[in-house]
């Protein structure tokens, strides 16, 4: 069978050290990404268990796969879960979700639990898209811009380069640093030209990490523009599962001059999106409660 | 075509209007509804395949009706 260097890890992870049988509220995040779905259980407004997993070509069940595995082992049940909020590119077909709400409000409310309230610029690097967001101290969206529609400079061209070069997705970042001298980038990130692009520079000789420095460094510089119009104001943090390239993090942060805050331990980036969606599931919950 | 394109473009920007993203749904409803909740103005130009970049138009050419720019301004 063929190796497929894209495929990233799927992995679920219950938080240690949490009871949710004693919990008040018990809400969910669901975000349904054109590459990944993600599910984030938040227990009291507090992340309990999380997963992350590649989006299958059925939304809903992507959706309800993911819940359900980051519930596995937690002895939680579906309907233990009070309020649900999907968010993501497929969060119109998260059919169990009480509410829908865009990623961009999702990811700055995500951030700013993850980072804290100094967050004021957020880079999600997704799968499909990218998005530069800007936000006030609560994590509320005060500006933002997202890429033009087109997978050039997302995490979907990068499974593309991965798997032409044969090199494993995780090592495509610290491979790209590894060059002596920085090659000029290819003049395309777009995800079918710079394809060809890169089997041109592996025909002339080029060695693979000369070639994803070449790439990792077109798209910094793509990344960057769309940073630059938006304006980058400190903390600046990168969300999406982009945030875990090296090479991409390091050349677009010599670029823009700033350094992104480091990930934190407990918290991966990807999943901001989803737990953004579980907090506005919890204060949903609770507005509907008081309102009742 | 492209004098058009310009055209257009430099009226928008004489009009105060920012150009922000080319896209199409689900992407366009969601973003119009946040810019608007931000207090922009919201414009949806229509794009045509001939002004586009040659690289481009294969990926737009099959839903070229629905994919739209977005320029936004702040309200007065």
């Amino acid at each position: 069978m063929k190796k497929e260097y894209w495929r990233w890890p799927e992995y679920r992870r219950t938080v240690p050290g949490k009871d949710w049988t004693m919990a008040e509220v018990v809400t969910t995040g669901v975000d349904v990404g054109a590459v990944s779905s993600k599910a984030a259980i938040m227990v009291d407004g507090e992340l309990y268990a999380y997963s992350i997993m590649r989006t299958g070509a059925n939304s809903p069940d992507s959706a309800n796969k993911a819940v359900n595995w980051a519930l596995e082992g937690t002895k939680m049940k579906p309907d233990d879960i009070q309020y649900i909020v999907g968010t993501g590119y497929g969060r119109v077909n998260v059919p169990f979700a009480n509410k829908a709400i865009t990623e961009i409000t999702c990811h700055a409310r995500g951030a700013n639990y993850i980072w804290g309230p100094t967050v004021r610029t957020i880079l999600d690097m997704g799968g499909q898209d990218c998005k530069a967001i800007r936000c006030d101290e609560k994590g509320k969206v005060t500006a933002f811009l997202m890429n033009d529609k087109c997978a050039a400079g997302t995490g979907r061209g990068i499974e593309v380069i991965a798997d032409l070069l044969s090199v494993p997705i995780e090592e495509v970042g610290p491979m790209s640093l590894t060059v002596e001298k920085e090659p000029e980038p290819v003049s395309s990130t777009c995800v079918v030209f710079a394809k060809s692009e890169a089997m041109g520079l592996l025909r002339k000789g080029w060695p693979k990490e000369m070639v994803l420095a070449a790439y990792c460094s077109a798209m910094a510089s793509r990344i960057a523009e769309l940073l630059r119009r938006v304006g980058v104001q400190k903390d600046f943090v990168i969300t999406g599962g982009i945030s875990k390239n090296v090479g991409i993090v390091n050349r677009l942060e010599d670029i823009i001059g700033v350094k992104a805050l480091p990930m934190k331990k407990e918290f991966d980036p990807i999943i901001a999106g989803a737990i953004g969606a579980g907090l506005f599931a919890k204060d949903l919950y609770e507005k509907e409660r008081k309102d009742a | 075509m492209a004098e058009g394109k310009e055209s257009r473009v430099k009226k928008l920007q004489e009009e105060g209007w920012i150009k922000q993203t080319t896209i199409g749904e689900p992407r366009l409803s969601e973003i119009v509804q946040l810019y608007r909740s931000l207090g922009y103005e919201v414009s949806l130009e229509t794009i045509k395949l001939d002004e586009l970049d040659k690289e481009c138009r294969r990926c737009y050419e099959s839903e070229i009706g629905e994919v739209k720019t977005v320029y936004v301004r702040k309200k007065k």
